[in-house]
């Protein structure tokens, strides 16, 4: 049973996941609470590949997926907490039987929320992240205090020991500097069907039969791994 | 055959078998994009040695690093 579902991340990849998956929750009864965390602002450089209306420039991402989305599916209970997720919040926004969506840029959030996670008794844990043609997804599945597989950062230095930092800890030039990376809105949307695939199977109470999917836009190709 | 792993990219030849997975890792790094700081995971589990012998039924994966952006 889902508590609440979390989208952490507004982007790229946030931003249409969250649109897909309100869409879905709408018109089924998995879940009627959506939580969206995101202490970031829309700017002009994000039009390109983010699901939002340019009118929507300098507003937090959170609040305004939050007003954009409750205009479309008025069966959901939207709330928006427009920060970044820190160890400071963390408890607050992912408690137990949540669904956690992952969509940062950053791997020093990644650890942060891979850890509060480890110590819940149930969640579900789905992130993503890419470059500018591949990426991957990882699926982290808690149940009655017994992990399914490893946590995201078990195989993964680069997140065990995180050379990023959270962006609560950056000054709005380097923020500034850091929605400027290129990245291209398919690689975004890949990572975000990937996810969402995820969510589906277990949603549908089918086995999730791997922990990881790398994929490559360039080549059309999934590769998933068990870990 | 073995079977040899790093993201998306994968392949399984004969090459490698009876030789170290240092030699295949040094032999398939351009094809497969490997680098030196990935872990490395023999039929799932996290090895070191890169001496370890490869043998024809086992599965190799180079664990490739995470995408950082999506936001």
């Amino acid at each position: 049973m889902i508590g609440k579902i979390v989208v952490i991340g507004l982007g790229g990849i946030g931003s249409f996941l969250a649109l897909v998956l309100c869409r879905y929750l709408n018109f089924t009864q998995h879940c009627k609470k959506v939580i969206l965390v995101d202490g970031d602002r829309y700017g002009r450089e994000n039009f390109v590949r983010q699901n939002i209306s340019a009118l929507e420039e300098t507003k937090n991402k959170a609040e305004a997926q939050a007003v954009y989305l409750k205009s479309l599916f008025n069966t959901l209970t939207i709330v928006p907490i427009p920060e970044f997720v820190t160890e400071k919040n963390v408890v607050e926004v992912i408690g137990e039987k949540s669904v956690v969506f992952l969509a940062v840029d950053n791997h020093a959030t990644r650890k942060i929320v891979s850890e509060r996670c480890q110590r819940l008794q149930d969640v579900v844990l789905v992130s993503g992240g890419n470059e500018i043609s591949d990426g991957n997804i990882q699926v982290y599945i808690k149940k009655n205090g017994r992990s399914r597989n490893p946590p995201i950062e078990r195989f993964h230095p680069e997140i065990a020991q995180p050379r990023d930092k959270n962006p609560a800890e950056l000054s709005c030039e380097e923020l500034a500097r850091l929605s400027g990376s290129e990245q291209i809105i398919f690689t975004n949307l890949t990572a975000a069907c990937l996810m969402l695939n995820a969510f589906y199977t277990i949603v549908a109470e089918k086995p999730v039969r791997y922990a990881e999917v790398y994929f490559d836009i360039e080549r059309n190709k999934a590769l998933p791994r068990q870990r | 055959m073995a079977k040899f792993i790093c993201g998306c990219n994968e392949t399984d030849v004969t090459t490698f078998d009876g030789r170290a997975i240092s030699d295949a890792r040094n032999g398939l790094r351009q094809a497969l994009n490997i680098s030196d700081d990935m872990r490395v995971l023999l039929n799932s589990n996290e090895i070191s040695d890169m001496q370890t012998v490869v043998r024809a039924d086992d599965e190799i994966e180079w664990v490739k690093q995470g995408g950082v952006k999506g936001n």
